[in-house]
């Protein structure tokens, strides 16, 4: 009883001392009273209890957690926990009275913690049971009567700087290549790859490599989200959001080599094990195949220890970055620690409406290292898998969904109506930070969304590589959406961007595009995911 | 479908599961009174298939722990601080538990804390960088003039002591691992008892042993590819040759701080940096053979910890 009186004075005191104005990457106020109750005694980090969170993530020796296999835990994350714990052992050892700044160090380990045992748990049961599909249909279902929100008077609050959402304030179009250079991942306009291993989770086909460095890796993937995917993560980049780094490579700008020490050796190998883990056909997506030759090691002296061994070409694909300075860890952690009172994770949700995102699952969040070169590491949440976007069919009868359907990507996707916001974007997930959105949360997220230009916009897109027809009523129909946010929040436009919804684009005098509308199956033999079938994955694209 | 995902999972988990342990599969050797070390430099260069390219000499300073009891050493551990001085600039330091190797056991175990840089020790008021405790205590040591009872001396031996104390039941890897081992045996009472017993320095010549393109093809090995901050600067320039094991020759000297008695101990060592374990093994195998039947080597097995005690206690 002393000591629960103790703890609410204290946490009385600390919340006095706790300045919204500091700006913490982890710490929220409604964290203290749980920090202090697990990590603090007499007003002090206690060892005991510290050594024991630290002892669970560097212990190499421990191997479960709970009785749940624990997740690798990779040499520069246990780095980086011995960073943090050695700070907050000092701070203990000189008997340091406890301050938001030591609080907001517990808070990153104890996120740490949270997520390297959340990811441990997924790793249970990597693929979604009968259960979780059943609940993501009934999510997609009821997302429309959920999505209502009535109109508040409006409050102008923003958020911090955290390790959730940094604010962009100028070039929103460079901020994904900034992360990059960041992250230290160099993509070439054209690549080449070596292959690493099979992969066995996820639903679309997709294996992993080693750069030609051998340091980083990169996971190539086929399929509907090699678009997608792209100018999701460089919208979400430019809004201020962390994210994966997936490229679209074309027409064989992509070779993937076989070194010959591993368990698949050429195309025919990585066809077949493809499918037999994927129930996915690539033949289509095949272009060439062939044998590393003295010309291309001339042409490109990194390739001079592959002459002789054999690559495959594709006729698209999509690669996403794996840089070594960035160590993946388990979910960002939206139900957990008080996350749904941050304003920067309330408001995604309408940023997740504004490209039409699907697949909001927790899963799809990330907790990352990121390594800046020097021995320091920034602990960064990533929005991750993306590419569920841009116009998503789902079938509740096949458990299948299919993405970048330009058709089925509605031209307005907010509507303001008696004293309500409607929002028109079904998703399979409502994490609390989700489902407890108010009318101000996403209208920070709508004044976000206002800056950005038609520039920045015409850049996410056009990286995506979708061909002209598709890109054009892809850009015309997000600048329309962003109108209808725009105009439902009651925010004035401070860069109107022009669109057409009656756009119609012709070819070689065959229309493709009428009135706003794909109409042709365009150009199926270079794009045999196909931007109208609305059969996914689970019946092969419906080739 | 979904079986099929969950089977492969399963057969999967034992493999995410393997990451815990560090490991080392070297061979150890001792110089007859018949062999110089220049004479064996020379011969290893170019022995049948096996290619030797000796790139570097670098300093090690050791300080090896136990207690009055000798525990570590009579369980068949030794667990030391080594400062590394790699051609004569690059520093480092590194904190080392290892197990003794034998006839039935090539494989060694090697548990590190490496990166010792932002651990402090508390001097009276002010936090000092473990190394530079090391420091003091390694150049007292290898500067003749000085004796190891210094009182200056003592007393950065008292921080390694006190670091010892507070540290011993925390996230330090070699105390981690010894929890693991025997949590009874060494509980934090045992090893908060660990003080520096011995001290010594070595001098390394360290070597590359490799294999030409033609052997490789002839005998299908795969090619050693490792990452670049891996790969040696030597196999950078010549991709041709192939990476096969990393050796040493040492001459090192110990002092034992109860008695100030020394010891020198000159051996050849072998580790195994193959890609494929398996050929590895079977390649550390031929070229063992090379140097006992060809060049008159030893085998041998104690770690220098061990040779030392033996011979100074």
């Amino acid at each position: 009883m002393k000591r629960i009186l103790f703890l609410l004075l204290f946490s009385v005191i600390i919340k006095i001392n706790f300045s919204q104005e500091t700006s913490y990457p982890f710490l929220l106020e409604e964290q203290i009273h749980f920090l202090i109750g697990n990590y603090i005694e007499d007003s002090c980090v206690s060892l005991c209890h510290l050594r024991k969170t630290t002892d669970l993530l560097t212990n190499r020796d421990i191997t479960h957690v709970n009785g749940v296999p624990l997740a690798k835990r990779r040499k520069a994350f246990i780095r980086h926990v011995k960073h943090l714990s050695e700070k907050l052992e000092e701070i203990a050892l000189d008997k340091t009275m406890v301050n938001d700044s030591t609080l907001n160090l517990i808070s990153e380990l104890e996120y740490l913690k949270s997520s390297i045992i959340a990811k441990s748990n997924n790793n249970l049961t990597p693929f979604p049971t009968i259960k979780e599909k059943k609940e993501m249909a009934i999510n997609s279902l009821k997302s429309k009567k959920w999505m209502r929100y009535p109109i508040l008077p409006i409050s102008n609050i923003n958020p911090n700087e955290t390790a959730y959402w940094k604010p962009i304030n100028e070039d929103k179009h460079r901020s994904f290549n900034a992360l990059s250079k960041l992250k230290g991942i160099n993509s070439g306009k054209e690549m080449a790859v070596i292959f690493k291993k099979l992969n066995y989770s996820g639903s679309a086909p997709k294996i992993r490599t080693y750069d030609l460095n051998l340091d980083d890796e990169w996971s190539l993937k086929w399929g509907d989200e090699v678009h997608t995917d792209v100018a999701a993560s460089r919208i979400f980049a430019a809004i201020g959001y962390d994210i994966d780094h997936p490229y679209c490579y074309k027409n064989g700008k992509l070779m993937l080599i076989f070194d010959g020490s591993r368990s698949i050796n050429n195309w025919e190998q990585l066809r077949d094990s493809i499918s037999a883990i994927y129930d996915t056909d690539l033949e289509p997506f095949f272009l060439e195949e062939g044998t590393v030759n003295q010309k291309m090691a001339t042409e490109n002296n990194e390739l001079s220890g592959y002459v002789g061994n054999n690559y495959v070409k594709f006729i698209k694909c999509g690669l996403e970055a794996r840089p070594d300075r960035v160590k993946r860890l388990g979910t960002f952690l939206p139900d957990q620690l008080y996350n749904h009172k941050r304003l920067e994770l309330r408001g995604a949700l309408l940023l997740h409406a504004f490209i039409g995102n699907w697949d909001t699952r927790k899963e799809n969040t990330l907790l990352t290292t990121v390594h800046d070169g020097n021995y320091n590491y920034d602990v960064s949440a990533v929005f991750s898998d993306l590419g569920a976007s841009f116009g998503v069919s789902y079938s509740i009868l096949f458990a299948d969904f299919k993405v970048g359907l330009v058709n089925e990507f509605p031209w307005e996707v907010a509507f303001k109506k008696k004293n309500k916001v409607f929002l028109k974007n079904p998703i399979n997930e409502f994490p609390i930070s989700y489902s407890s959105v108010d009318y101000n949360d996403l209208r920070w997220m709508a004044k976000q969304i206002s800056h950005l230009d038609s520039l920045t916009l015409r850049k996410c897109v056009s990286k995506a590589k979708w061909p002209y027809p598709i890109e054009e009523l892809f850009f015309n129909k997000l600048a329309s959406r962003r109108a209808s946010i725009i105009s439902s929040f009651d925010i004035i436009d401070p860069n109107p961007i022009e669109y057409n919804r009656k756009i119609t684009i012709e070819e070689n005098g065959k229309i493709i595009v009428k009135k706003g509308e794909l109409i042709v199956d365009y150009k199926i033999e270079e794009n045999p995911e196909s931007f109208i079938s609305k059969k996914g994955r689970k019946r092969n694209y419906g080739y | 479908m979904d079986i099929k995902k969950i089977l492969l999972v399963c057969l999967l988990m034992p493999l995410l599961q393997s990451f815990g342990q560090d490991v080392e599969t070297q061979k150890k050797f001792t110089f007859p009174q018949s062999v110089s070390i220049q004479d064996f430099v020379t011969n290893t260069e170019n022995l049948s298939e096996f290619k030797s390219y000796y790139h570097s000499i670098n300093l090690y300073y050791d300080l090896y722990l136990d207690n009055e009891n000798k525990d570590l050493y009579k369980m068949g551990y030794s667990l030391r601080f080594r400062k590394r001085i790699m051609n004569d600039s690059i520093e480092t330091y590194v904190f080392q538990l290892k197990d003794e190797m034998g006839l039935e056991k090539e494989i060694r175990m090697e548990v590190e804390e490496n990166e010792l840089d932002f651990y402090r020790v508390k001097d009276e008021d002010e936090w000092t960088p473990l190394p530079a405790v090391l420091d003091v205590i390694f150049n007292l040591y290898s500067d003749l003039s000085s004796k190891p009872d210094s009182i200056l001396f003592s007393h950065n031996v008292e921080l390694i002591e006190k670091w010892i104390k507070t540290k011993a039941n925390g996230s330090i890897a070699p105390f981690q691992r010894l929890r693991y081992i025997d949590s009874l045996t060494f509980d934090p009472n045992k090893v908060k008892s660990f003080r520096p017993v011995l001290i010594g320095s070595s001098f390394r010549k360290r070597g590359h042993i490799y294999v030409d393109s033609s052997y490789t093809a002839q005998e299908k090995l795969p090619f050693n590819r490792k990452n670049k901050t891996e790969t040696p600067m030597f196999f950078k320039l010549n991709t041709n040759y192939n990476w096969l094991f990393e050796s040493s020759i040492d001459n090192a000297t110990f002092i034992y701080l109860k008695n100030n008695k020394s010891v020198n101990i000159i051996e050849y060592e072998v580790e195994n940096k193959f890609i494929d374990a398996q050929k590895g093994h079977d390649l550390l195998k031929k070229y063992e053979n090379i140097m006992v039947n060809r060049l008159g080597l030893h085998i041998k097995y104690d770690s220098k910890y061990k040779q030392s005690i033996q011979s100074l206690q």
